[in-house]
Formats: structure tokens, sequence, C-alpha cells
């Protein structure tokens, strides 16, 4: 009978209940949508880093990351055989990639131009770092005297696909030394940072320039990026010599930085949203104890306690919040639906590329959301109805409503 | 129709009332002295601002003397708490209002039984009790209506039938003829004297209503917050 009471009250001032459910839906829609938009977004970057640069994570001698060294190559891996083959035996790795990083000269013959150098097994990378966005050639594959290069940096240089580049950089002995490649590919993948510096050649190539067989770093992929914590902590156990570095270490401005900053602007419009159902839900049912004034006077004469007004009248705020937050959810899946190749969005701060965000949908955003929208509306409605608690039973039943 | 004290539901002693604004204070009820029994039919009359309707209000407890002794079922009324004060509404007392007060969006059998649910009382009993009440007031064949629907006298008798499936002790009715025509009036008059006759259920009304007189068996009339006049009414059932 109370909710069948609630309901016919709800149906009774059709305007405002619309409006009540408009402000929750809108809410949650807001709440979901935001959140499933950031997700889709960190998702996306995460997924480009992992798949044109970083792998799921590198492995460095202890030590070795975020230092600056005047000999940098006295710490790189040396003799990496046994380490690859231990790694590539465990059953979370996909494929494993050795790498070398330095920092060079390009010269097209009357221009030259500083970059930073990786040095790759380019036939075995090629199937993995999908993400580099070719705009004109391929990747290195197996092109023995290919070089692969960002955008920026290979128009400031001045190539094109074909194109002969001698790479000139130091030995780790401290001698000049210069090897001959060619352009094969150019890149773009949306980092400003990385297209405007970064060039790729095959690993041996590269080792013949620093004049080394050590490796800098072993760049891994794994079956499942979350599998992560358990590869990690096996290296770090296991080869207490090398450290496991994370991509959110790797890609602090993405992975880590973005996350944070995306997390803390949802929380803004949280709060936004949150007050916005707040206000809504305050003001309407603020207005349903005052247009039932007489009708509540009534309740109490015969009987009920303030308190059984109070559950009467948060029975009907609950029910059109559920309905808002029901109407909300599923806006937000229609609108996922409709832009399932995602939502088409300029470049973010320090990205030079136009992504398609696709909404990331969970289950717990799902939740933390509706329950965002119930809770806050149950809060508003409870705020508005404690002026039962003072409702003088004559007065009200004298009141013209 | 027994005036001892074992079978007296309300008495009343030097009751006092004011209506209390912040500055100042209306004196409504000047010391009113008097019971009342089970099974009585009680008018209060007076002219405006007599303190009647004040005084129902007292009975049926939904305002408080603020002076005076106020005994209820043997019951002090003023060491009651406020949770057990409702629980006496709840399940001892029927309101009747000059307006009806029915809750629009419910039909008139949920009307009756709205408060028979509040009361915890099993689904069965209750269906018959919401029955029983229809049928006592003649208004069995309206029980799917709404309030809108009905005339002002139907309305009136599905407010006395929503008062009289609680099974209350007495039945409080403010001018409950005041927005009626005579012969609508005088068939809700009808309905409670049957009532009272038929159940025993103690009925207090305030009425302007010179008709409704005819129906009570004692009048008390107030004048100035005091009681001007204690009589055996004349009874036309």
């Amino acid at each position: 009978m109370l909710y069948k009471f609630a309901m016919r009250n709800i149906w009774r001032n059709q305007r405002r209940s619309f409006v009540a459910i408009g402000s929750i839906a809108v809410g949650v829609f807001g709440l979901l949508f935001l959140q499933g938009f950031f997700s889709g977004l960190i998702a996306l970057h995460k997924e480009n880093s992992i798949h044109s640069r970083f792998g799921h994570g590198q492995i460095m001698t202890r030590g070795y990351w975020g230092q600056p060294f005047e000999k940098p190559w006295e710490r790189w891996i040396d003799d990496p055989e046994d380490l690859i083959n231990e790694l590539r035996a465990r059953e979370e790795v996909a494929q494993i990639f050795p790498r070398v990083q330095f920092f060079a000269m390009l010269s097209n013959g009357s221009l030259n131009v500083a970059g930073r150098g990786q040095g790759v097994v380019g036939a075995s990378e090629e199937g993995f770092f999908d993400k580099m966005n070719f705009v004109s050639g391929h990747a290195l594959g197996q092109e023995e005297d290919g070089l692969v290069m960002g955008v920026g940096l290979a128009r400031a240089l001045g190539v094109k696909i074909g194109d002969p580049v001698t790479v000139l950089g130091q030995t780790v002995h401290g001698t000049i030394n210069a090897v001959d490649t060619r352009v094969v590919g150019i890149f773009h993948v949306g980092m400003k940072e990385a297209d405007d510096s970064l060039f790729q050649l095959q690993l041996p190539k590269a080792q013949i320039l620093l004049g080394t067989n050590k490796i800098e770093s072993i760049t891994v992929a794994l079956k499942d990026e979350s599998l992560w914590p358990v590869f990690a902590e096996h290296v770090n156990r296991d080869f207490p010599e090398y450290e496991a570095i994370s991509l959110y270490v790797l890609d602090q401005v993405w992975a880590e930085n973005g996350e944070l900053f995306l997390t803390a602007l949802l929380n803004i419009f949280r709060l936004v949203f949150v007050g916005m159902i707040m206000l809504a839900i305050y003001n309407s049912a603020s207005n349903t104890v005052l247009e039932r004034k007489r009708e509540l006077g009534m309740l109490r004469a015969h009987g009920e306690a303030p308190q059984e007004l109070i559950q009467l009248l948060l029975i009907e705020s609950i029910m059109l919040a559920f309905l808002g937050a029901f109407i909300g959810v599923v806006s937000t899946y229609v609108i996922a639906f409709f832009a399932a190749n995602g939502i088409p969005m300029p470049p973010t701060p320090g990205t030079n590329r136009e992504l398609p965000v696709r909404l990331d949908l969970r289950w717990s955003y799902l939740l933390t959301a509706s329950c965002l929208g119930l809770v806050t509306a149950t809060a508003a409605s409870f705020l508005s109805t404690l002026q039962v608690l003072k409702l003088s039973v004559v007065k009200a039943l004298r009141s013209p409503v | 129709m027994s005036e001892g004290f074992l079978n007296r539901l309300y008495t009343c002693q030097a009751l006092h009332y004011s209506y209390r604004e912040k500055d100042s204070s209306t004196p409504v009820l000047n010391g009113i002295d008097f019971h009342i029994s089970e099974g009585d039919f009680l008018c209060l009359t007076g002219p405006s601002g007599s303190g009647k309707s004040t005084l129902l209000n007292l009975l049926g407890m939904i305002e408080m003397p603020q002076e005076g002794e106020f005994i209820f079922k043997g019951r002090q009324v003023s060491e009651l708490s406020e949770k057990q004060i409702n629980e006496i509404r709840r399940y001892e007392i029927g309101f009747i209002f000059q307006d009806f007060q029915l809750i629009d969006v419910l039909s008139i059998e949920e009307n009756v039984e709205y408060f028979l649910t509040r009361q915890k009382i099993a689904s069965k009993e209750r269906k018959e009790r919401v029955e029983s009440a229809l049928l006592e007031v003649g208004m069995i064949d309206f029980r799917h209506k709404r309030p809108g629907e009905l005339s002002g006298g139907q309305k009136q008798r599905a407010a006395i039938a929503r008062a009289l499936a609680k099974r209350p002790s007495v039945i409080v009715a403010d001018e409950p003829t005041a927005s009626l025509d005579l012969a609508n009036g005088r068939q809700v008059m009808e309905t409670l004297a049957k009532l009272n006759e038929r159940h025993g259920v103690t009925v207090v009304i305030a009425s302007h209503d010179a008709m409704v007189l005819q129906y009570a068996h004692r009048e008390i009339k107030l004048l100035d917050g005091r009681i001007l006049q204690e009589k055996e009414a004349r009874h036309a059932v």
C-alpha cells in the first residue's frame, strides 16, 4: 500500500516528477558518460603507448632508469641471451624485444638534426608495435639498412622515403662513428616529443654504431596487461641485478600523470553533477512537502509518526531516483552504441593526433554513477523532508493546500 | 448510557489552552471541566472563537493543554510520550474533517485500508474491515472510485468509513456537515448516529449546525473558552 501510495504521488504531479527524474537522469548520465569517456581516453593513450613505444614494461639493470650517467653503456645488459631466454619461457610473456637507445645526429648530407635513436629488432617488433602509424613507407621489418623516423624529425631533416640518412654517433669507446641508412618509414605516434626526435634502426646496426654488443633494455609484451605485477615480481625476485619498470613509470606523462589529471577532473565533474542532483531533488522534495502539507497533517492526525511521513516521502524520492538513474544509464549506453567507433576528439595536451575515444563502460562505473545519483537524491530528499518534524498538525490541517 | 467512572473515556479538569506567539498569548480555553463516557454522542457548540475546535483538537490529541488534568482511558495524557500519543491517535481515535481530507490519489477502498496497513493488520482482516466499514456507511458500490469522482456527502461517508475501520474508541468530527447540503448533512449524521447506536462508538462533534444537535445525546455549549451550558440534547434518532 505504501509503495502504491508513493507511486501514485509521483504520478500526481507529473511535471515536478519529470523534472526530478530528468535531473537525476542527466546527473547519472553525466557521471557515467564522463567516467566512461575519461577511462576510454586513458585506455586509448595507454594502448597507444604500449603498441607504439614502451610495450607493457621494460627490464633494465637495477638503478639505471631515470638516472643520468656519464657512460650509460657501462650499466647496460651484457650477454643478454640467457636473460632473454628465461624471460621468454615465462607463461605471462608473449614477446621480448631487446633494444638500445642513444642520442645521435642525423645527416641528409647537407643538414644535421639531433635525434633520439633506438636500435630494435625490426622483424619481431613489427607485429606488436602496430600503433606507430606510418604516414609514409612502412615499418623497419627486415630491412638491414632501413631507418624509420618521426614525422617532425623527417620534416626538420627534409627527408622522404628512400632518402639516404647518415647516423652519426659516439661509440662506447669515445670515438665518433657513423652508419649509412635509408629512410623506409615515417611515423606519427601521437606524442609530439617522440615525433620530433625519435628514430629507429636495426639493433645490429645500432650496436655497430655504438661499438658494443650490449643492450640497454628488454621491452616486454605480455599476454595481458594485468599480468605485469606477477611478471615484475618474478623479475625482481629471480634477477635481483635487474629491474622491471612498468609502463606507468616509462610513460609518466600519460599513463600516470594523465590518469591522475583525468581522475581529478572527473572528481570535479562529479561534484558538479552531485550538486546539481542535490539542488534539484531538494527543491522537488521541498515543494512536495509544501504542496501536501494538509495531507501530511491529516496523516499525522491519524497517528502517523513524523519518521513514517519521512519514510513515505523517501520512498517516493527513491523511486524517482531509481527511475532517473535507469534512464541516465540507458541513455549512456545508447550513446555508447551509436558512438561505437569512437567520439572524435582534438589532440590532448602533449599529443598531436586526433583520437576517436570509445566509451569504456564498466559495471563498476555503472554502479558508482548510479549509487552516487541514488545516494545524493535520497540525502537531498531526506534533508528537505526533515521539515516534517517541525510540522504542527493543526497548522498543517488548516493550511490552504 | 452509564455515567460510571469505569467507562469514562475522557476526564478533563481545569483545562487551559492559549495560542502563543512570540510576545503574546491569546487564551482560548479557560478552565474547562467535563468528562466523556464510552458510547457518548457529544456535540460541542458555540459561536466562532468560542474554543470548540481547539477543545476538539485536544480531545483528538493533536494539541495538548498547557494546564489542567487531561485523562484518556485512565491515563494522564501529559505523562505520555510523543510515541504513545501517536499510538493512541493511530488505534483509538478516528478523525472526520470538514473538508473530508481523503487522499486524492487513492481509491475509496484504499483510503479506508491505508491506516489499517499502518496498524499492521493482516491482509485478510484488513479486507474484511474495509468491506464492513464501507457497507456500514453505504459506500460499498463506490469502493473503486477516487474521491474526486464523488459528491461531498459521499466523500464524508467515505471519511466516516475510514475512521470506523480503525475500530476506534472515539470518533472526533470537526464540522462534518459544514461542507454539505442539508440532505447530505442529515445522511452523514444518520450514519454517525447509527454507528454510535449499533457499535457503541463514542462520537464527539464540534459544529455550528443546529441539525447536528438532533442526533447528539449531549451538548456542551462554549463561550469565550468556558463551558456556558452542558445539557442533554434533543434526540432525533
